[in-house]
């Protein structure tokens, strides 16, 4: 109230003398905004239009004033023109007045009734209102200038194509053949312009794959924004989160895994007419794979179109696939590029893989820049390199240069640096300064920098091959391929004439690979597989595939995949391998999530498995940051880094849901990059959904809501709509002005980069940067930003969130984080594999966060996984290691006296292995040395090793790059992880020697606890196998409600009493030593087949399973894992010799046992359950279930009669005769 | 069968979070509002082509009162496309419209016309350029000398 009366007040004073009337007054102004500015007119209140209003009437009055001083010179009348004849020309006015000029008028503010409403209005004087319209009108008429600039340009661009000229042409043989390869070289227009034709042409069902899911949806939007929302909704993209999909879109971008999931469920594909596939040329996996499944397709359906699109790079290959489909061939719009080869000197070239790369030879092209161009010349330079450690060493050489000259400002571009850091390539040099860009291959295809004049080429890259018969991933060092030097030279000619250098001969140009090689023959083949076995493609062995993956992958993948249990011994899909297929996920993360749905620890388990299927988001650079590091402890846990994982990622989500939190400022300050939250909490988003649709995990019911909180969310959700919407306006980043200051001293901490951009956004009116997005920069000429990037430069902002450089990618994108991009290198391993950002930062992301989930929700689970128990953590590290057994490591045996930068691990087939600096384990390897300190300390020969601590890791992934290293590793009790997950488990007569997997051998202390262990061990295994069998055969079968929900509940008590008796099982005490084997001790390993078959009369003992002698190894196959009494030693004793008296703690039965019978009696003495559990009636009705089931008929020799008996009645009966 | 009438098209179901509307990008719709009912009233009513450089975009009403502004008015009939530069469904993009001499329709570019009072398309203005006042003598002058250069350029919208 007070307030309003003050502006009356100064209202009176201020406008009431015409001599010191003030536009720039705020109470004015606000009058003003009042009258013209309202709900119904063009330019509302407060909004961004409002303020870029105020801002072009200062740059108005101040033209003007310059102009009224102008004029006073000038004689007052202008000449009167001669009367015109014609009718249209009667009416001119013959004083000319710029307000003729426009062809608007504005109703705002006119008529008695609106100024009524709008009191205020009679204080203003009557001209000043006049003017103030005036204003309005050449506002709005300058925004209709620059819109239809804009327009025109955008027309004018499109027409200047290559691609233009070729339309017509490729709707022809569209119509005459059922494939056409369209090949054209990047920025020839084909991405965008082909769908549109399509569409102008009429098709409407189609269908346009994409390598990268950023440029689904940049393109999606530029083509979109080309047609001029002629086709508005009908352009849409489809992508992992997110979907534009309507029932008006007529063409959608999906990725390729995309539209093979689609293939999946239908594989005819109806729902479209014309599918393009887009940058066959890049070799993606997903892509050679569709190009296989297309082709057997189309016979199928003669109707369907299929457009390629590749650059000019091998396309005799794509037709040739294809019955010799026509070529559509666009010449590139390359400007000519000047070739200089300037091979590295011996002396400067490295002489071995760890020697630093010599800076000398880069240094060199840019002082020859610098000498050759005048600095006003404008032209970036961009240097490819092939790996983090050359890009910091090029970076480190060239600073002091830049510093010095001051006409260079030197950015690095990889993908492991952050986002901002990432996003400074885009930003523009000060006059008289280039920029250069020290780059990966992330700048051949997949980021586009406008502005390159310079090329640099070192001809290396670093590329990512898997080892199928180790299971490992090396990232090594080669030459590039003649293809991708081009690719790199043309970056040079874009804006203009170019120059690339190369740091090799012409001969060795000559000598390079034509191509790189495809990634299907450089992955693991694991997901692959398992999608051809799910849409019954056959025998990959046999898939005509555009060229054959090497046959060793493949065999490699069908062995995984069986010995994951998701194919049988035939190679059909087991009901594991069938959900596997189904979920989008890498095949362990998919065990994992199954495994932890089993034991109620779903929550936790989504979280772990969405974390471990993104990119690490702990900032790498951050490592050495003592502030990080200390801010991070909190978060870390010594029992592995998928916990260290959860623990952030609840913690953010804590932060997050509270509102006074900045929850940006906390993952700065932690060296989190704060958008791989976003992605993790969409993907365990997308999990959840997933488990759901499969019956693993029941639907949350929605929590009955009172109609108060029910309308405070809607309002709440409306406030969020509105502010994205408002985002969506001005979306996009502005391009700043690199600082040189900034830049020499290396990289400026990131609240420097914000309150520069701060202090730039403040004059960016005046700098007149190019501005993306609906921002009116009041510049002359009609607008020359566009307001959407180019779809190249725009693809350069987005981050491709999927990256390519994986092993089998599985269906929709979803890998292992270790596997994409925590790499040491920091390299991208696939031409196209970009990892810059989709959208900009926070705030907004934080908008689309809390639209898309629901806080409560989330936080419940982040909270409820914070006070997770010791048991639950226990239980929630062995749903890890069953789900990444095989792949364990082992402690060197030495490591006990070793640096903590020394510590070396093995794997089955892999020996010196070390921990990935970002793990919990290498800066506390301690953690990992329980086994070795405790039988130190025990003051035993620390050749026993004997402890009860020893601890295995289990990793998500082994990387080779300079060093094997393991990636994401947690730990776990040694011998009972074995016990309870390996694949083949032998032992020697009296048990106390166990060798797991061939590799791995255990010497326990007692053989007693040995055989104890084992026993229980096989029937916990036993029943977990149950359990689980039940639990894929509910989702697999339709059910009825009350029936399900019956069984399900029986099915948790299940669950829970194998839980605890797991957990029992991994706390159990037992002293052992644990040892790595020799390839020599490896080699003669078994006694091998025995031609006496020693005391056949046990077989009966072993219930269910006929023990068998085993062919290969020697002693008795008892399970499919176990094989007893196999292990050849020092000490060959007969099993008979080794019978002691035991009596049974179950049945009181007492007699003397060998380790093997007493295990099998062990194992069918169930009658009395190990612990008389109150209440678990259902347990024992089970196990009497069970041994009835055990019965089998007995022929006693002695009695010569049949018997029906359980093994353990055989046992008593047997007794008797003694 | 999938007939148009049939229902969406593209609604089959994906797995996970792609399902949920709400994540969508292009939707203004607040949730609740039917997103089906907006299309229509911006739909392009045909291609407008200027007769002069030939370029083309579609519009989506002609007259002088644009779709969804209410204090705007025209001082001529317009071909008028909803401006496409902003999400924005206020705002709209005037193409051209037809020269008041020679009633040739004309885009608003400076290279085919210019409004003075009314709209006259560059050849009549050079054809009747004493009846225009010296300020516009002189900017057709100017405007002269790089549209000559500019005309090659014109050539290649014709394309399209
Ligand atoms: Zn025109
Ligand atoms: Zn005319």
């Amino acid at each position: 109230m007070s307030s309003s009366k003050r502006t009356e007040g100064k209202g009176y004073r201020e406008p009431k003398s015409s001599r010191q009337w003030d536009w720039g007054c705020p109470e004015t102004r606000s009058q003003l905004e009042e009258i013209f500015f309202g709900d119904q007119d063009v330019i509302r209140r407060g909004s961004e239009d409002c303020r870029k209003f105020w801002a072009f009437f200062e740059r108005l009055q101040t033209f003007q004033r310059s102009k009224a001083g102008l004029e006073a010179k000038r004689p007052t009348e202008a000449q009167a023109p001669p009367r015109p004849r014609g009718t249209a020309l009667a009416d001119l006015p013959a004083t000319y007045d710029p307000r003729y000029r426009i062809n608007l008028a504005l109703l705002s503010g006119k008529g008695e009734p609106v100024s009524e409403l709008r009191g205020s209005r009679s204080q203003l004087p009557h001209d000043r209102l006049a003017e103030f319209r005036r204003a309005v009108l050449h506002y709005l008429d300058f925004g209709q200038k620059q819109a239809f600039g804009k327009l025109a340009k955008l027309q004018r661009e499109r027409a200047a194509l290559p691609m233009a000229r070729y339309g017509r042409h490729l709707l022809q043989a569209l119509q005459e053949h059922q494939v056409v390869v369209v090949a054209g070289d990047t920025g020839c227009g084909k991405s965008t312009q082909v769908p549109q034709y399509l569409l102008a042409a009429g098709f409407s069902h189609v269908a346009c794959t994409q390598p990268r899911r950023i440029a689904c949806i940049s393109l999606a939007k530029r083509v979109s924004f080309e047609s001029l929302s002629q086709y508005g909704s009908q352009v849409g993209y489809q992508i992992r989160f997110e979907s534009t999909r309507s029932p008006a879109t007529k063409i959608v971008f999906l990725t390729e895994g995309l539209l093979l999931r689609q293939i999946q469920r239908e594989p005819g594909l109806p729902q479209y007419q014309v599918l393009i596939v887009d940058e066959v040329h890049e070799r993606h996996l997903h892509s050679d794979f569709l190009l296989g499944v297309l082709r057997r397709l189309l016979p199928a359906r003669p109707d369907l179109k299929l457009i390629l699109m590749s650059a000019t790079i091998n396309i005799s290959l794509f037709s040739s696939y294809f019955g010799h489909a026509p070529v559509v061939q666009v010449p590139g719009r390359l400007f000519p590029i000047t070739v200089i080869y300037q091979p590295v000197p011996k002396e400067e070239a490295p002489t071995s893989k760890s020697e630093k790369l010599d800076p000398r030879p880069f240094l060199r092209v840019l002082q020859a820049i610098d000498h050759k161009y005048p600095p006003e010349e404008r032209g970036d330079l961009l240097v490819f390199l092939s790996g983090m450690a050359e890009i910091s060493a090029v970076l480190e050489a060239f600073q002091p240069y830049a510093a010095h000259t001051k006409r260079w400002v030197v950015l690095p571009l990889h993908s492991a640096l952050s986002i901002t850091d990432q996003d400074k390539v885009f930003d523009v040099a000060p006059p008289g300064v280039r920029k250069c860009i020290l780059s990966t291959n992330i700048a051949e295809t997949s980021v586009t920098i406008d502005g390159v004049r310079f090329v640099l080429d070192s001809g290396k890259v670093k590329e990512m091959s898997f080892d199928p018969k180790a299971k490992l991933q090396r990232l090594q060092e080669f030459w590039i391929s003649r293809a991708s030097a081009e690719q790199r030279k043309g970056r040079a000619g874009r804006t203009g004439p170019g120059v690339c250098y190369r740091l090799y001969a012409e001969s060795d140009y000559d000598d390079f690979a034509p191509y790189p090689v495809p990634e299907i023959q450089r992955v693991a083949l694991d997901a692959l597989v398992l999608q051809m076995k799910s849409m019954g493609l056959g025998d990959p062995r046999n898939f005509p595939f555009i060229e054959p993956p090497p046959a060793a992958s493949l065999e490699t993948a069908i062995v995984y995949l069986r010995d994951q249990g998701a194919l049988d011994a035939s190679e059909n899909l087991t009901p594991i391998g069938t959900l596997l297929s189904e979920l989008p996920v890498d095949v362990v993360i998919g065990k994992i999530l199954i495994l932890g749905c089993l034991f109620d620890l779903v929550e936790p388990v989504l979280t772990m498995a969405a974390a471990l299927s993104v990119q690490s988001p702990f900032v790498r650079s951050a490592q050495s940051n003592l502030d990080c590091g200390t801010a991070r402890k909190p978060l870390e846990s010594d029992h592995g880094d998928p916990f260290t994982l959860l623990n952030a990622f609840n913690a953010w989500v804590q932060v997050k849901s509270d509102r006074s939190a900045n929850s940006r400022k906390w993952c700065r300050r932690r060296g989190l990059e704060e958008h791989r939250m976003y992605e993790i909490a969409n993907l365990r988003r997308q999990f959840k959904g997933l488990l759901q649709d499969h019956g693993l995990l029941a639907e949350a019911r929605p929590a009955p809501a009172d109609s108060y909180s029910r309308q405070q969310q809607h309002r709440q959700r409306r406030e969020l709509y509105q502010l994205k919407r408002e985002h969506e306006e001005s979306e996009g980043r502005k391009r700043k002005v690199l600082r040189l200051e900034a830049l020499e001293g290396g990289s400026s901490s990131d609240e420097d980069a914000e309150a520069s951009r701060a202090r730039e956004g403040a004059h960016a009116v005046d700098i007149q940067v190019g501005h993306l997005a609906g921002m009116w920069a009041l510049s002359p000429d009609g607008g020359s930003s566009s307001p959407l990037p180019s779809p190249c430069s725009l693809g350069a902002l987005g981050r491709q969130a999927m990256p390519t450089g994986v092993p089998a990618g599985s269906p929709a994108g979803v890998h292992l984080q270790t596997l994409s991009l925590t790499d040491p290198e920091g390299v991208t391993w696939q031409p196209g594999a970009a990892s810059l950002r989709t959208f900009p930062p926070s705030p907004f992301q934080d908008v689309k966060f809390k639209l898309r989930h629901d806080m409560g929700q989330l936080q419940a689970a982040a909270s409820s996984a914070q006070d997770l128990s010791r048991d639950q953590l226990a239980l929630l590290k062995l749903v890890l290691g069953r789900g990444l057994y095989p792949q364990l490591a082992t402690p060197d045996q030495f490591n006990g006296c070793r640096k903590d930068s020394d510590q070396f691990f093995h794997t089955q087939s892999k020996q010196g292995a070390v921990l990935h600096p970002t793990s919990v384990f290498a800066s506390n390897p301690d953690l990992l040395q329980g086994g070795q300190t405790e039988a130190r300390e025990k003051g035993r020969d620390s050749k026993d090793g004997l402890s009860s601590r020893h601890q295995l890791l289990a990793f998500v992934s082994l990387l080779e790059t300079n060093k094997p290293y393991l990636v994401s590793c947690v730990r776990l009790p040694a011998l009972q992880a074995v016990l309870l997950f390996s694949r083949s488990l032998d032992t020697n007569g009296d048990c106390s020697r166990l060798v797991a997997d061939g590799w791995l051998e255990f010497r326990l202390e007692s053989s007693e606890r040995a055989t104890q262990l084992l026993s229980t061990a096989l029937r916990l295994r036993a029943r977990w196998e149950e359990a689980l069998d039940r639990q894929l055969a509910r989702q697999a079968q339709p059910r009825s409600e009350e029936r399900a929900a019956m069984a399900l509940k029986a099915e948790r008590k299940v669950a829970a009493a194998l839980g605890r008796d797991l957990l029992d099982f991994m706390r159990s005490k037992v002293s052992y030593s644990t040892h790595r084997l020799t390839a020599l001790e490896a080699q003669n390993l078994y006694v091998g087949p025995q031609t006496v078959p020693a005391a056949p009369q046990l077989s009966a003992v072993f219930g269910e399973t006929a023990m068998s002698p085993h062919d290969t190894k020697g002693g008795y196959a008892v399970t499919s894992f176990l094989t007893y009494n196999c292990l050849m030693s020092d000490t060959d004793l007969y099993s008979d010799c080794l019978r002691t008296f035991w009596s049974c703690p179950h049945c009181s039965l007492y007699m003397p046992f060998t380790p093997m019978e007493r295990m099998c009696h062990e194992n069918t003495c169930q009658a009395a359950p190990d612990q008389a559990a109150p209440g678990a009636s259902d347990e024992e009705a089970e196990s009497s279930r069970q041994a009835s089931a055990l019965q089998r008929t007995y022929h006693c020799e002695l009695c010569q009669k049949d018997l029906l008996l359980t093994p353990t009645e055989i046992l008593r009966h047997r007794k008797q005769h003694l | 069968m999938r007939g148009q009438d049939q229902g969406p098209l593209w609604t089959e179901s994906l797995p996970g979070p792609a399902r949920a509307q709400e994540g969508t990008w292009q939707s203004r719709s607040e949730p609740g509002e039917d997103m089906m009912t907006s299309p229509s009233e911006q739909e392009p009513k045909g291609m407008f082509e200027c007769q002069l450089c030939g370029l083309t975009a579609p519009y989506s009403y002609v007259g002088q009162k644009p779709p969804n502004t209410h204090t705007v008015v025209l001082l001529e009939e317009c071909h008028v496309l909803k401006d496409p530069f902003t999400l924005d469904k206020d705002k709209f993009l005037i193409l051209g419209s037809p020269c008041s001499l020679c009633n040739k329709l004309v885009c608003v570019g400076q290279e085919c016309s210019l409004y003075y009072s009314k709209r006259f398309c560059l050849p009549c203005v050079h054809e009747n350029l004493s009846a225009f006042p010296q300020e516009i003598q002189q900017e057709v002058e100017k405007r002269r000398a790089p549209s000559k250069a500019a005309s090659k350029k014109s050539d290649s919208r014709t394309l399209l």
